[in-house]
């Protein structure tokens, strides 16, 4: 490494370690949120910003997890290949996408609409796979390769690809906070239920937030993050701006 | 002089207080968002229980040409809806709204020895009504409990009660208590 690279990634590195840190604070923001809203039952929930829990129902349609095949409402998937030149070997993104539709969260006491344009959906992956000269395929990722990409490369060895795909399906269970408004899509005075006339959507200034883990571990997962952002990204400012002042002779 | 450690805790001691600036900070709006969602919980309550006293005379007017022997529990529930009205606290309310839910119940067991009256469209309807809202009632009641809770201990949490005690908030709010005879069953005479 040249001594001009050592300087270069300590102020990236700065900058990566801000980042970490501004997220850390927007976390702990989003967290106090949560912490501060009461869950609503479903069936009583009231305009503004609210929290529910339940399982997806599908509302008019469904969508199919491009890997798994899966009917979901909700996916994200990410295919990378990693490549080498020379000394450096990186994955590096070859197909990426996501696609959303409209659901119903129900719970005991009824069922609401929520879009989930511009929410911030929080969910581990439902499949993770890495494949290689010696990895085979699993059958649903095969059917997708064999239409959309190219698996082999030079001599038809096969290339070293990682697979991701989360979704949100039917009968998973679901967290959501965000914000209570009018159904566009329920004409006025028809509602049997005032809940039919209500949709959760994302409003300007309120958090719009989606998981499918239950709060007490959507609650833990972000003091984990928090800690990460503040101790990590502050620790990363600390020594980065050390290496930068070594570099400019402070020490 | 030796700059770098100098500067090196200078940048430590500004993300330190860049920290507890942001406690401070989303603290004192938390406080001010809770706060504020307490008397917004009491409006939502309110709502559903001015559309239940609505429902309350086209309830009495549907059941009180069967129910001649029942006058009484009919003029309690007619009583306590004027007195609702009327009422300006949340005490007073929270008292009222429990004597007029006992009635109705009292109401609703009464009708299963009419029959003609259980078979009405216009009194199933209006039972269905009430009945929804007063599950609805129940649920936004158990919201503003939750709040109110959080609230009350919040405000008395370490370190958090220092900005509480900064901001002048020390005072706690009062929960929407049912009365103990409310969590007994409803005794129907025959």
């Amino acid at each position: 490494m040249a001594e001009g690279d050592g300087f270069t990634w300590a102020i990236i590195g700065t900058f990566v370690g801000g980042t970490w840190f501004l997220s850390g604070l927007r976390t702990w923001n989003l967290k106090r949120r949560i912490e501060n809203t009461p869950t609503s039952a479903i069936r009583s929930i009231a305009m503004g910003l609210v929290e529910i829990q339940g399982t997806v129902k599908e509302h008019t349609k469904l969508l199919n997890g491009p890997l798994t095949g899966k009917p979901c409402v909700y996916y994200k998937y990410e295919i990378q290949e990693y490549r080498q030149k020379g000394k450096h070997s990186e994955w590096v993104t070859i197909k990426s996408g996501e696609q959303k539709t409209l659901f119903c969260v129900k719970d005991k006491t009824g069922q609401v609409l929520v879009d989930p344009n511009k929410a911030d959906i929080d969910i581990p992956a439902d499949i993770d796979k890495q494949t290689g000269i010696f990895k085979d395929l699993p059958p649903s990722i095969k059917k997708y390769c064999e239409k959309h990409i190219e698996t082999k490369g030079w001599f038809g060895i096969r290339k070293t690809l990682r697979f991701v795909e989360r979704h949100l399906a039917p009968e998973d269970k679901v967290f959501v906070l965000g914000t209570a408004g009018d159904n566009p899509y329920k004409e006025e005075a028809t509602a049997q239920q005032s809940v039919e006339d209500v949709m959760i959507q994302a409003k300007r200034g309120n958090p719009f937030y989606i998981s499918d883990t239950h709060e007490k571990d959507v609650l833990s997962s972000m003091t984990r993050k928090i800690y990460g952002g503040l101790i990590g990204g502050g620790a990363l400012i600390i020594f980065c701006l050390g290496v930068i002042l070594s570099y400019l002779g402070a020490f | 002089m030796v700059l770098g450690p100098i500067i090196l805790v200078v940048a430590l001691l500004a993300l330190i207080t860049v920290i507890v600036a942001a406690w401070y900070i989303g603290t004192y709006n938390a406080f001010i968002q809770l706060k504020a969602d307490i008397p917004k919980s009491i409006s939502n309550i309110e709502v559903l229980l001015k559309q239940r006293n609505d429902e309350l005379p086209k309830l009495i007017a549907s059941v009180k040409g069967y129910m001649k022997h029942e006058k009484g529990t009919l003029a309690e529930l007619t009583k306590a809806r004027t007195a609702w009205m009327r009422a300006k606290t949340l005490e007073q309310k929270a008292a009222l709204n429990d004597q007029i839910s006992s009635a109705l119940k009292t109401v609703f067991a009464v009708a299963e020895n009419y029959p003609k009256l259980e078979a009405s469209a216009n009194f199933q309807q209006l039972q269905g009504r009430i009945s929804g809202l007063e599950n609805e009632i129940t649920d936004r009641r158990e919201f503003y409990n939750d709040s109110v809770t959080t609230y009350n201990v919040r405000i008395k949490q370490f370190p958090a009660n220092i900005v509480a005690r900064n901001m002048g908030l020390s005072e706690t709010f009062e929960l929407f208590k049912a009365r103990p005879e409310e969590l007994k069953d409803v005794k129907v005479e025959f």
